[in-house]
């Protein structure tokens, strides 16, 4: 695997392990991007908690803890991160309403096709790279804006 | 008296002539002489005394006297020769002789005195006044029966009449004293005038009383006597023993208490024979003077008056007493008033009402004590008083709504009548009786509020209402009654019973079973009854009756009669309505059937699309993971097989057949794979829309969808077996319910499978026009018989058999072309197929 600095993390969650393992095979393989699966979204959490991450997929049905639910308090955790949700047919409605709701980046259909799955993925993780830009950035401008302060105070006081 | 001697012829001629002349004088001439010696007698001495001449002179004078005579001749004698006072001389003396055979008699004497030479004479003429005495006490006795009569007549008028029996037996015993009789008595005819009863009688001493022992004599045993009384005579038998054989019951009667004569006298009043009274001699045979029995008779005639007296008074006492008893039993107060108003009489019930006694209300003004003031407390003007105009138009005043005053000043209704007493003709005042009607008051006014109630109850009831006696006449009736019957109430007013009857029966359709049961119910009193009367205007009444009861006797029959015309023609309306509402009904549970059916489907389709939404995920989820699996499996040979032609990978391999097959066949797999993929992933979708879960709400679809996708899920009923043969034209899209109209595909699309028994074709043309649009679905299948093309798209209609289809499925779709206006038609024709053709509005 290439550094895991510069590699992007996506943390896939669902209970079935068939849908885990299809996903992060497509993604291992297909993508440069580096999987991490959990079947249980207590676990699931911690890790985010913990770890750096830049992109969060989740099924909608699970049994111990909806998608929605789930993905409410990842962003709580990590506002920042793009959250997408897997959704079945019949949870298309309710799946949009939380889109609204949670403010999740975009939904995936099962079943899905891995083309639509790395489009999607892609731009959640170029989103989640430029926020993290503007964010250095304004950081940058924060800090030379500090400094030009200090140095305009150091100015002033010079003239002083 | 004495001769003087003569010597001389002289002498003796003239004492010859003096003899001569002495005898001839009608008189008795005695001369005696100073020593009472006789010493002339002439003829009639001898006449009178019996004696002759010769025995007579130179007797003493005191042989011609009684004994109680001589003495006091003596006396007197020697009294006068002696004073020469004269007491008898001169005048005439009534004295009595002595005859010769003993008898004494009555004589009148005149006595004279003569000198005859010294010797002193004394001459008497003396009269035989016996016949005249006789006479004199005849006559003398007459009288004093005449004063016993008169003084037992007195008697009786003045005897009290309980007094009168005695009296009867007092004048028994003087008459019979005085006819010198043993027995007398009374006996009365008893009221049937059959017997006579022995009720008073008197005997002399020593007699035996009798009529104590006798029974009642029954006038029949006795005709002889009792024709004689009837004829108001009286039976004089001097001799018993001489009573001819008719009279023998009599003769044994008389002679059973040794009665030798007897005299029997009627006692009749007015003409009516009361009795007899009789007077017996026992101890000898009795002639009686006519003077007696003049005197009997007359006591029969006192004796039946006092009798009658007796009897009337007694009648009368009775009267009175029972007057008495009356007035004090009386349960009406009842009291006399006399012209001046006050109160002559009053009864205990009279004072009771009033509350006081009958003392206080005797001599008291009777408007003053109780009628003074009226029953509203105004004063009531004696003027006005009816009582007192009873005095004045002598007319009964019967009066009922007055009251009358207690001493205690409280008041009570009363009816009264007040009576004019009349006396001669002259009104002398009133009798008032009353009675307290406060409880007749109070009676009455229950009966009063108990008929108003009837008598509202009869006019406010909607039954026509008759009350009919026992023989059935009309006694009451109600207005409905008459209405219904259309009688004036003139006619019935009229009574006329006939007229009436008439007037019923010619309004009915059969009169004639009318009066039938009349007159069998009006025989049969106590039933109740209940009959329809059927008009001939069409009126039908309902006509119930029942015994009217007084004290569990039916004395009456109450007829009430209902107009139930209305009623009637309701039920006949109800009948024709209830038909009409079974054809209703029968319509209204097809619709109901059908709409159920729709429901059911409805709901089936729901759990359907539920079931499908479910199964749709559930697949989707492994499909999901097989389908990128798959599609990984495809970039993964591609990427190996790229991978093959690096250089560093040697020849042989590269080149080997064994890895050119396996590629060749996991790339043919993999495509297959993705192909069967793609169509579950193709029907799994169809599926979905077709149960629209989704879009249940109305919504503008293409129709060609609907079709293809239903299409897809009927495959596996046409596959290798019936071509569907597509025209579609270009359609607008149609507002309406998607899935409904999906199963409406559905259903005809499996039928026309099912109708292709072994292989066929389906044609599917679509086409429009401005109004609608038009699905046309035409098999080749064996059609429909034209009898079962009128009821296929009724519920329940299958041809399929039982356990095949449900018989809903047409009927639905029949339902949902009409929910959505449009329309479902169908053509067939046996053995050549059947054509639907489903209708749709295009807006």
């Amino acid at each position: 695997m290439t550094d895991a600095v510069d590699t992007p993390t996506v943390v896939i969650l669902d209970d079935e392990e068939l849908v885990v393992t299809s996903l992060q095979t497509f993604l291992d393989l297909e993508t440069p991007y580096h999987t991490v699966t959990f079947t249980s979204a207590k676990l699931a959490l911690q890790h985010i908690r913990d770890h750096d991450i830049d992109l969060v997929i989740s099924d909608y049905l699970m049994p111990e803890m909806d998608g929605i639910t789930f993905l409410s308090q990842v962003r709580e955790l990590k506002p920042d991160v793009p959250r997408i949700i897997l959704t079945g047919y019949a949870d298309k409605e309710n799946a949009i309403k939380a889109i609204n709701q949670v403010g999740l980046f975009q939904y995936i259909e099962k079943p899905w096709e891995n083309e639509d799955l790395r489009v999607i993925v892609r731009n959640g993780l170029e989103k989640m790279q430029l926020l993290k830009k503007l964010q250095v950035k304004i950081n940058e401008i924060t800090l030379a804006h500090a400094e030009l302060q200090t140095l305009n105070q150091e100015i002033v006081r010079a003239f002083a | 008296m004495g001769m003087m001697p003569n010597d001389t012829n002289t002498s003796n001629d003239a004492a010859a002539l003096f003899h001569a002349a002495l005898d001839t004088v009608g008189e008795g001439i005695i001369t005696i002489d100073s020593t009472s010696t006789i010493v002339v007698v002439n003829q009639e001495v001898q006449n009178i005394w019996g004696y002759t001449r010769d025995e007579l002179i130179g007797q003493s004078i005191q042989l011609l006297m009684p004994e109680k005579f001589r003495e006091r001749h003596a006396a007197g004698f020697k009294r006068y020769t002696e004073t020469g006072v004269p007491h008898v001389m001169g005048t005439r003396i009534e004295l009595e002789g002595l005859r010769k055979n003993g008898a004494v008699f009555p004589l009148e004497i005149r006595m004279a005195e003569t000198t005859v030479g010294d010797r002193l004479l004394f001459t008497a003429a003396v009269r035989d006044v016996t016949d005249r005495k006789l006479v004199e006490a005849a006559l003398e006795r007459r009288h004093y029966i005449e004063d016993q009569i008169a003084s037992i007549s007195t008697k009786f008028i003045n005897l009290p009449s309980n007094e009168i029996d005695t009296g009867i037996i007092d004048a028994l015993c003087t008459i019979g004293q005085l006819t010198n009789v043993d027995r007398s008595w009374v006996a009365l005819l008893t009221e049937d005038k059959q017997y006579l009863n022995f009720t008073h009688e008197w005997c002399a001493e020593g007699i035996a009383l009798t009529h104590s022992n006798l029974q009642p004599i029954a006038v029949d045993t006795t005709p002889w006597a009792m024709e004689q009384f009837r004829r108001n005579e009286t039976v004089y038998i001097p001799r018993v023993a001489d009573l001819p054989p008719e009279a023998k019951i009599e003769k044994e009667n008389f002679q059973t208490y040794e009665v030798q004569s007897a005299i029997m006298v009627p006692i009749v009043y007015r003409r009516s024979l009361m009795g007899i009274v009789s007077f017996d001699s026992v101890r000898l045979e009795k002639i009686w003077t006519t003077d007696d029995m003049a005197l009997l008779r007359i006591t029969g005639e006192i004796f039946a008056n006092a009798l009658e007296r007796k009897e009337t008074e007694e009648a009368i006492e009775c009267l009175m007493h029972r007057n008495e008893l009356i007035l004090r039993s009386a349960g009406e107060g009842i009291y006399g008033v006399d012209l001046q108003g006050n109160m002559t009489f009053a009864n205990p019930e009279a004072a009771r009402l009033i509350g006081c006694s009958v003392e206080e209300l005797i001599g008291k003004p009777q408007h003053a004590i109780l009628h003074h003031t009226r029953s509203d407390g105004t004063p009531y003007p004696p003027e006005d008083c009816p009582i007192y105009k009873a005095f004045r138009d002598g007319a009964v005043h019967r009066i009922e709504d007055e009251v009358f005053w207690r001493k205690d000043e409280t008041s009570f209704p009363v009816a009264y009548t007040s009576t004019p007493i009349r006396q001669d003709g002259e009104i002398v005042g009133a009798v008032v009786t009353f009675k307290d009607i406060t409880e007749r008051k109070r009676e009455q006014e229950i009966l009063e509020n108990s008929i108003s109630l009837l008598s509202a109850t009869l006019d406010s009831t909607n039954d026509g209402i008759l009350v009919a006696n026992r023989e059935g006449r009309v006694v009451n009736f109600n207005q409905v009654f008459l209405d219904m019957w259309g009688i004036s109430t003139t006619v019935e007013a009229s009574q006329d019973h006939t007229q009436l009857m008439t007037q019923v029966l010619d309004q009915l359709l059969d009169p004639e079973h009318f009066s039938r049961r009349l007159k069998e119910i009006y025989s049969n009193p106590d039933t109740e009854s209940c009959d329809v009367i059927e008009f001939k205007d069409g009126r039908v009444f309902e006509r119930y009756s029942r015994s009217q009861r007084i004290g569990g006797k039916s004395v009456g029959r109450v007829w009430s009669l209902r107009d139930v015309t209305a009623r009637k023609h309701a039920e006949e309306f109800a009948q024709q309505s209830y038909n009409e509402l079974e054809q209703k009904v029968e319509e209204r549970t097809r619709e109901l059937r059908q709409k159920q059916a729709q429901l059911v489907q409805a709901e089936k389709m729901a759990s359907l699309g539920q079931l499908v939404a479910g199964v749709a995920h559930e697949i989707n989820t492994p499909l999901g993971a097989l389908k990128s699996n798959i599609d990984i499996f495809i970039r993964s040979v591609h990427k190996i097989k790229d991978l093959m032609f690096d250089p560093k990978v040697p020849q042989e391999l590269r080149e080997s057949p064994e890895v050119t097959k396996r590629f060749a066949s996991i790339e043919t797999l993999n495509a297959h794979n993705q192909t069967a993929i793609d169509r579950i992933v193709k029907i799994v979708n169809s599926l979905r829309k077709f149960a629209r879960l989704d879009e249940a709400e109305l919504d503008e679809v293409d129709i060609h969808e609907g079709l293809e996708n239903t299409l897809i899920l009927v495959q596996h009923e046409l596959k290798n077996r019936v071509d569907v043969v597509k025209d579609y034209g270009k359609l607008p899209f149609i507002k309406c319910y998607p899935n409904q109209l999906n199963q409406v595909f559905m259903n005809v699309l499996v039928n026309a499978s099912h109708a292709i028994e072994h292989e066929g074709k389906i044609f599917i043309r679509t086409h429009h026009n401005q109004e609608c649009a038009m699905v046309e679905i035409r098999d080749t299948g064996k059609g429909i018989s034209q009898k079962d093309l009128q009821r296929i798209f009724d519920p329940g209609y299958t041809t399929k058999g039982f356990g095949v289809g449900t018989g809903l499925g047409l009927s639905i779709v029949y339902q949902i072309m009409k929910d959505h206006k449009g329309k479902i038609e169908v053509e067939s024709e046996l053995g050549q197929g059947t054509t639907f053709r489903i209708i749709l509005p295009i807006s």
